[in-house]
């Protein structure tokens, strides 16, 4: 137990006292605490077991770069994996249990893995588990290296999304990030300033600072205040700016309800934004880097920066007796602030070899400053007990000898500051290495970004308020606002001074054993990984990267990944500017998936389009199935009947009396003008410039690379004037693709297209006494056969409505789709419905419209046909030699392979064993001697059983299938071999006498 | 036999769903007349028949709306308007824009029945369109006699603001009034809760 609450001081609410479980035990904290300061507060420790070799691991960091406080909170629904103690606001009753333990974090079994951690390398995995197969030692590892447990339970929270656009968008509500919002808001631009922490203020909450004459809280105050009431100017706290994309969007995770107790949320929990802002300042900071020494991992090692920061801001104190290893001045200001708050400063242990103006000032305060020393190991396996300083040579390498061993509970360290440039690296900014500051800060841009403060390596606090009072007024002005330069604000008391390297403590020349030191603290990387890596000639950055999974940890290496670099540098013996840095990609933090998917549940997910008479299929005990994106009856089960019976009941009155199918979706487009003729004919393989008014015919439409693309019936509505039909599936695309070919291709084409599928609902009657019903309705139309023959379209008026009728078929029978406005669809088909009781009418499905399509042989694009199925495959090659005029996809039936005199083609498949079973759509149509699985001919492509004509019907693509009609094939699915024959397609009245009646 | 019923995009008869609260007033605009005029040459919607027919020249500059005699005409694409109004008005103006075009390349559809209307109004209409609408319909990006078309959840949406309080006046394919109703309604009344 190290860490403990200050009697006084923090921003915690101490009249708000809040009770919380870690791994079952409960324990106390306040308002204002993170899960990880009140964990330090009650002196736990040891927060999680590491990711591979199962190491007690504690608080490393005290914000969103936090590696080692990975956590489980709560269960059931709520449960949420893998979040850093560090950004979760406590609340009452909140449960935190830690990953990768068990049965518990004190005694974890497989913490027997650290000691074969020699053994364990970077790669191991890769170059041990190969054989016989990863996959048989997969589930074991995965078991073992772990994260967190996915919710079982189903996600109940509900997510909302928001659109915004700003003028300026200012990441980071520290003090840069306010001064620079300030200073656009103050020119009327339209601002946003989002930051992650419920709290305004960023690291001066964690300081005594003063801004001009003032605690800085007066100072955050009066900003704050000032942006509130801009009339123009947002602010959104609890608010994580994670991605950085093009053109400017920004996409931000809300955090709504997190921070509260369970019993007190509601509404959304998360609010997934997603921001177009002209112009983004970037004041995301910088993330304080470790020292990279032996046993660098143990609980109670810390950042020095984060150790002030839970000690001022959460009056939360890492331990009593604190040694500090340092390679610059902020180390000393850390240890300011703890000795200000009562923590004992046992020594300061800093790289440089002379003392820096801080340094002198704290040893001359008493405090023991040792120069040119650093820490070489730590004493203590679940907790410190005492750390090692060496001195350093001139070349960095501890000095044997020098040892001295000084007694503390808690090590804090500094490695230098890398400046938070992950969003600016997303936006496609790209990184130069600093010297100075020995990090990577911003370069250029293509996108209107700007870092300011930390985040663009500026670390003199006045300089970086300064810069971003010019930035904020600047980014308004490239808005087009008058803003005028604000004075900016100066705070006192700072330091960073200069900064020696120390990428990695080399304790080579020092006597006895002293394990390894860790990079990557969550992935379990050391540097000796990446000196194997690099042995093993992975020389780029990414390679290393992905060899020893450096930085690929859900925290993606913001405290390794600049040290990696450095570790790089030595043994590659290139300096880090050329070693690079790996690509920085959104997330920041990872985001919950729900953010993502918002209100598309459910229902909303592809929201499904509803027939016009949709309420009337419900009530007659319609099945609905997704077809393209319509929700449309497959069939109408009566009396408890399957599928299979329903269609065979439905198929045969409509063969025998008459049927009703809802046809709305069935596409529709008009096209009109004095070359639409033209236009249509060059659209379709048909020859369609003979089509005459009131006329239809049934076309297909090829894409360019002469593919069966879709098909449909074109009607001829008068001169220049056609309605072109498609598919239910494709109105839309072939709509598209008319507008394309007309602006792009031939624009000299004198033609207008409107698409209209949804303004006319579709009722099909069907079957033979399809006319004997329609007769019923008052229409303007005479249905007469020999007034309106098959194939033949006219517009009218049925019971008062406006009506386009086509007597067009796809059951083989007398059949009218008969099309009225939309709003009237449903009361025409309960008309029909009602007055074709005399007939015994029957609703039927798009199951039932299968099966009597495949009984005639009519072809299904989509399922007879696939993307290589060319026209003459499906029996129109006589259309094209016949057609002399261009149309789309002509040249690619003309390639060699489309040529070959084997390809697949239509045909139908009949049975030859006599089951009334139909064939397997997919079987595989085979010689009949052939032994299977075998060389395939082809497949079935539609399969059926056929009430009408007592037997299963099938069609199927089949090699040089036309050819070889008569001949006998076996049919082979999975092992089971059925006998058929190849027939002509369409095995109901084949001479199609029932069309013309 | 009797007449045939009409029945409106969100369901049976002719009565408006609507929803209201302090901050935000959703209803269902049942019936509204929606006609598309698309012309392959562009001076066609300036000749002066046609201004005499709508009262007023056809917009020229995009995404704009302009209020003539009885219809508003509203800019669709190039050389495409929507006429916006009462349904029949719309339906007499389309009768004659079509004698008017009977030798030109022009398609004159009423599609009032492809299309459901929404109207939404008050304070928070921004916030809830906000939540399905990429547009930036601030007041200084959008204005009365702007009009756009983008997406309403995953949706098509013509978007038209029709005055300054604001009101604006939604248009989707009318297969997706309900899925566009689930999602303005739930919204509506989560700003309205919040």
């Amino acid at each position: 137990m190290s860490g403990f609450r200050l009697e006084k001081g923090g921003r915690i609410d101490r009249s708000r006292p809040l009770s919380f479980t870690f791994e079952g035990v409960s324990y106390e904290g306040y308002a204002g605490d993170t899960l990880g300061s009140a964990l330090m507060a009650n002196g736990v420790s040891m927060l999680g077991r590491s990711f591979k070799y199962h190491r007690p691991r504690g608080l490393l960091a005290a914000g969103l770069d936090e590696p080692n406080a990975i956590m489980q909170l709560e269960d059931g629904a709520q449960a949420r994996p893998n979040v850093k103690a560090t950004g979760v606001e406590l609340y009452d009753g909140l449960r935190a249990a830690p990953v990768n333990a068990w049965p518990s974090l004190s005694f974890d079994l497989l913490s027997v893995n650290s000691m074969f951690a020699r053994f364990i390398p970077a790669a191991f995995y890769y170059k041990t588990f190969m054989w016989p197969h990863w996959s048989l030692f997969e589930p074991a590892i995965r078991r073992a290296a772990g994260l967190g447990v996915s919710p079982e339970a189903s996600d109940e929270d509900i997510y909302d999304k928001r659109y915004a656009a700003c003028d300026v968008l200012v990441v980071g509500g520290g003090p840069a990030g306010l001064q620079a919002a300030q200073a656009a808001s103050r020119s009327g631009a339209r601002v946003m300033l989002v930051d992650h922490d419920a709290q305004w203020g960023g690291s001066l909450m964690a300081s005594n600072r003063h801004v001009g004459q003032d605690p800085a809280d007066d100072w955050i105050g009066r900003v704050v205040e000032e942006l509130r009431a801009a009339p123009e100017t947002q602010l959104l706290n609890r608010t994580l700016a994670f991605g950085f994309y093009d053109h400017g969007l920004v996409g931000l995770c809300e955090r709504l309800t997190d921070h509260l107790p369970l019993a007190e949320r509601s509404g959304p929990r998360l609010r997934f934004w997603k921001v177009r802002a002209k112009s983004v300042i970037l004041a995301t900071g910088a993330i304080e880097r470790p020292l990279v020494f032996p046993n660098n991992d143990r609980p109670g090692v810390m950042l020095a920066g984060a150790g002030a920061t839970y000690a001022a801001r959460y009056a939360a104190a890492p331990g009593r007796r604190a040694v500090f290893a340092v390679n610059n001045d902020s180390g000393y200001e850390s240890a300011a602030v703890l000795r200000r708050l009562g923590v004992d400063i046992a020594a300061i242990a800093d790289a440089r070899p002379g003392l820096s103006a801080k340094g002198a000032q704290m040893a001359a305060s008493g405090i023991n400053v040792f120069t040119a020393s650093t820490i070489t190991n730590v004493r203590g396996g679940k907790k410190v007990r005492a750390a090692e300083l060496h001195k350093l040579d001139d070349d960095g390498q501890a000095v044997k000898g020098s040892a001295a061993l000084v007694e503390c509970d808690t090590v804090l360290t500094s490695g230098g500051w890398s400046p938070v440039v992950h969003l600016y690296s997303q936006a496609g900014g790209k990184l130069r290495f600093d010297e100075q500051i020995q990090a990577f800060v911003p370069r250029e841009c293509g996108q209107h970004v700007l870092c300011v403060g930390a985040a663009g390596g500026e670390f003199s606090l006045t300089q970086g308020l300064a810069d971003a009072a010019r930035a904020g007024a600047a980014a308004a002005r490239d808005c087009g606002f008058d803003a005028a330069d604000i004075e900016p604000a100066t705070v006192d008391g700072e330091a960073f001074g200069n900064i020696r390297p120390i990428w990695q403590v080399d304790v080579s020349g020092l006597a006895g054993e002293r394990g390894k030191a860790w990079l990557d603290f969550q992935n379990d990387v050391t540097s000796d990984d990446v000196a194997l890596a690099i042995r093993e000639n992975f020389k780029s950055v990414e390679h290393v990267k992905r060899y020893t999974t450096l930085g690929m940890a859900s925290d993606q290496g913001k405290t390794s990944n600049v040290n990696g670099i450095g570790v790089m540098e030595g043994a590659l013996g290139k300096p880090m500017a050329q070693v690079g840095t790996t690509t920085f990609r959104p997330p920041y933090d990872p985001i919950e998936i729900g953010a993502f998917a918002g209100r598309r549940v459910g229902e909303n997910i592809a929201p499904l389009r509803p027939l016009a008479a949709e309420d009337a299929h419900e009530m007659l005990g319609a099945r609905f199935e997704d077809y393209g994106g319509w929700r449309r009856p497959a069939f109408y089960a009566q009396d408890g009947e399957d599928e299979h019976a329903a269609v065979r009941r439905e198929a045969l009155a409509v063969r025998d009396g008459v049927g009703l199918f809802e046809a709305s979706p069935l596409g529709k487009i008009e096209v009109a003008g004095a070359d639409a003729r033209e236009f249509l004919n060059r659209f379709y393989v048909n020859n369609m410039a003979t089509l005459k008014p009131q006329r239809c015919r049934y076309g297909v439409m090829l894409d360019e690379n002469g593919v069966v693309l879709d098909d449909g019936v074109l009607a001829c509505l008068g001169p220049n004037r056609y309605l072109a039909g498609t598919t239910s599936g494709h109105a839309a695309l072939i709509a598209d693709n008319m507008d394309e070919w007309l602006q792009c291709e031939w624009p000299d084409l004198d033609v207008v297209v409107q698409e209209v599928t949804t303004n006319w609902a579709v009722m099909n009657v069907n079957g033979p006494r399809a006319r004997d019903l329609l007769r019923k309705f008052d229409c303007s139309i005479d249905l007469a056969a020999e007034a309106f023959p098959h194939m033949h379209v006219r517009e009218g008026e049925i019971e008062g409505v406006a009506c386009r009728i086509q007597r067009v078929s796809f059951s083989g029978e007398l059949s009218y789709e008969v099309a009225v406005p939309w709003g009237f669809g449903a009361s025409f088909w309960a008309a029909l419905m009602d007055a074709g009781r005399e007939f015994g009418v029957s609703p039927f499905g798009v199951e039932t419209l299968m099966a009597l399509r495949v009984e005639k042989g009519f072809l299904h694009v989509g399922a007879d046909t696939d993307g290589m199925t060319l026209p003459q495959d499906i029996g129109f090659g006589g259309v094209i030699s016949r057609k002399a005029a261009d149309f789309i996809g002509r040249r690619s039936t003309m390639r060699p392979d489309s040529l070959r005199d084997d390809r697949r083609q239509f045909v139908g498949l009949e049975c030859l064993d006599g089951s009334a079973k139909p064939l397997t759509v997919g079987a595989h149509v085979l010689l009949p001697e052939s032994a299977p699985p075998a060389l395939t001919q082809g497949w079935v492509t539609s399969s059926v059983y056929s009430a009408a004509l007592g037997k299963p019907v099938a069609l199927g693509m089949v090699a040089n299938g036309r050819e070889r009609i008569g001949e006998e094939v076996k049919i082979w699915d999975r092992g089971v071999s059925r006998r058929a024959r190849i027939s002509a397609p369409g095995a109901y009245d084949p001479e199609g006498k029932r069309l013309h009646v | 036999m009797s007449k045939l019923e009409r029945m409106s995009p969100l369901g049976r008869g002719i009565s408006a769903t609507a929803y209201s609260s302090e901050f935000v007033s959703l209803r269902q605009q049942t019936f509204f007349g929606v006609a598309k005029v698309i012309v392959r040459k562009s001076d066609l919607l300036g000749s002066p028949e046609l201004e005499a027919l709508l009262g007023v020249r056809a917009p020229q500059m995009a995404n704009t709306v302009v209020q003539g005699s009885g219809v508003e005409i509203a800019w669709a694409a190039p050389n495409q308007w929507l006429l916006l109004g009462d349904e029949a008005e719309v339906a007499r103006i389309c009768a004659a824009a079509q004698t008017a075009f009977r030798d030109e390349t022009a398609l004159v559809l009423q599609l009032t029945h492809a299309y459901a209307v929404f109207q939404i109004e008050k304070t928070g209409a921004r916030d809830v369109l906000a939540s399905l609408c990429p547009l930036d319909l601030h007041p200084r990006a959008f204005a009365p006699g702007r009009c756009a078309q983008s997406l309403l959840g995953d949706a098509g949406v013509f978007i038209q603001q029709c005055n300054e309080a604001p009101s604006f006046r939604l248009m989707v394919d009318q297969t997706y009034a309900g899925y566009a109703w689930r999602l303005l309604s739930e919204a509506c009344k989560s700003l309205s809760s919040s």
